[in-house]
């Protein structure tokens, strides 16, 4: 087992060290608070850093230890999350000097109180795009967050914090929030596993704008097994460990999301398509007009309650986000509605697939991570916004409420990519089984990056 | 769908919610109401089936 001091250890082997008296709560979270100084002025994945929060807290697990009281699953593991989930004492920003001057949170969050109550302690805020609007991390108020991977890099967005804190080993495990794709596309290009979870499943009480139809937290990590035990946490399902011999129907999704890709995406999909004896195909039904309608209900739900802040103080949105937000406000009912309209009647189609297969294989970034600053990318002779076209896999998945897996492939110490796979809801297992078998093969790595 | 002017329906729309429009961001608000125009549009015209099973799940 890895040593749980170890910027590798997972969240499963620390909690296992802790239970064993290997180590103490208070060893591990001086470890990680250790790692992040050292890190953070490079990568800057933090908005907030709870240390004196967290030291106290692992001084409690370790007083339950010694006193045979159940320190709980994840006892002494730090975490932290995307700076829209609430954290008690800490002002709740979403990236976005809107709120800087907040009132900090009075309470924790649900999805927070759930992970401490299972002995995790909150080890901070993790940086974002300005309220989750961007795909690069590049609009927070506080800068942005740099990839571990190669810091010249974007580490993705909108949760580029959540992805980088994992890749350079400062936290095992972090939550992110993902609309549009904003866990998955950031565990992509910074190379960790990330679950947008089937929508309605994990709290939304103390996270800032989750009053959204599309949005959900969800879990970031380093291996399968910590997704899923975070997922039977934040959900309060029953955890059943990953397993790799469970016989499932999976294919790979065709037509649209076998174009615009880049060797090295489309590499990834072939290595887990090979491994799992993917020999189907199956065509997700309309992915264009699915991602028109994501969008449109997503921007029109960005707006919501805005208003106020657009009359008033427009002035403090980003630049980048500013006249986003503006247009966002002006959507008429009639294509938020139509969206609505369209989006329902795609989930129905996607549930009839989901007859003929359990999991389905896609890509998840068309790209390895571009630079920061890089407005376009190119692919197959055709130049595309960055931002729109790093989310071009993951926006048609997004008003269907399934659950899907971005998957890191081992790619041998290049820039990572991962790989999408996809469910019916409540199928998380059949994700994390898959995904485990990939694991086991090889296929699926997240190691930690060598910062430089 | 008629043709759509962003900058004109902006005008309105923005009066009509006392939503004052800097002026340095008129043109990219515009751009992006064409560019959502663009993907409501692709919504507008397209037939449905089941539809009464779509209207079950949107309806309160």
């Amino acid at each position: 087992m890895t040593d749980p001091l170890s910027p590798a250890a997972t969240a499963h082997e620390i909690a296992t060290s802790i239970h064993s008296r290997d180590v103490s709560a208070s060893q591990v979270v001086e470890s990680a608070l250790a790692r992040i100084s050292a890190l953070e002025p490079r990568i800057h994945a933090f908005t907030h850093v709870a240390i004196e929060r967290a030291v106290a807290r692992a001084r409690r697990i370790d007083d339950a230890i010694r006193a045979n009281r159940p320190p709980g699953r994840l006892a002494g593991v730090p975490f932290a999350v995307k700076a829209m989930i609430d954290v008690a004492g800490t002002v709740t920003t979403a990236g976005s000097a809107v709120h800087v001057d907040d009132a900090p949170a009075s309470q924790d969050a649900d999805v927070v109180q759930r992970l401490e109550h299972a002995g995790a302690i909150c080890v901070g805020a993790l940086n974002m795009d300005e309220l989750g609007m961007g795909g690069t991390t590049e609009s927070s108020c506080f800068g942005p967050t740099r990839n571990p991977h190669d810091l010249a890099h974007t580490p993705g967005g909108s949760s580029g914090g959540s992805a980088a804190a994992l890749a350079a080993g400062m936290v095992p495990f972090t939550l992110g929030g993902d609309a549009l794709g904003s866990i998955r596309l950031p565990a992509s290009l910074c190379g960790v596993y990330g679950l947008r979870p089937t929508r309605g499943t994990v709290p939304a009480r103390g996270v800032l704008g989750a009053g959204g139809s599309i949005g959900t937290v969800g879990p970031m990590a380093r291996c399968v097994r910590d997704i899923a035990i975070g997922h039977a946490i934040l959900t309060g399902e029953s955890y059943r460990n990953p397993t790799t011999t469970t016989s499932l129907r999976v294919a790979t999704a065709g037509g649209y999301f076998s174009e615009h890709l880049d060797a090295d995406a489309a590499s990834a999909v072939e290595a887990v398509r090979q491994a799992l004896g993917a020999r189907d195909t199956i065509e997700f039904p309309d992915p264009q007009r699915s991602k028109a309608a994501a969008i449109l209900v997503n921007a029109s739900e960005s707006a919501v309650g805005r208003l106020r802040d657009l009359r008033e103080r427009v002035d403090r949105f980003h630049p980048g986000t500013r006249a986003r937000f503006l247009a966002h406000a002006l959507v008429p009912a009639q294509w938020y509605l139509n969206a609505q309209r369209y989006r329902a009647w795609h989930k129905s189609q996607v549930l009839a697939m989901f007859e003929r297969v359990d999991v389905v294989i896609l890509p998840a970034t068309p790209c390895i991570a571009p630079m920061l600053g890089q407005t376009t990318l190119t692919l197959a002779g055709q130049t595309w916004p960055t931002g729109p076209m790093l989310g071009w896999f993951t926006q048609p998945l997004a008003g269907t409420d399934c659950p899907a897996l971005t998957v890191p492939i081992a790619r041998g110490g290049r820039l990572p990519v991962g790989v999408q796979l996809f469910a019916a809801p409540h199928r998380e297992h059949q994700l994390f089984d898959v995904a485990a078998r990939l694991e086991a093969l090889g296929i699926a790595e997240s190691g930690i990056a060598a910062v430089s | 769908m008629t043709s759509f002017d962003p900058h004109a329906y902006l005008d309105a729309c923005a009066a009509a919610l006392d939503l004052p429009i800097p002026v340095d961001q008129r043109d990219a608000v515009a751009a992006n109401l064409a560019r959502l125009e663009l993907l409501a549009r692709q919504l507008a015209d397209v037939e449905l089936s089941s539809c009464s099973s779509v209207e079950s799940q949107t309806g309160t």
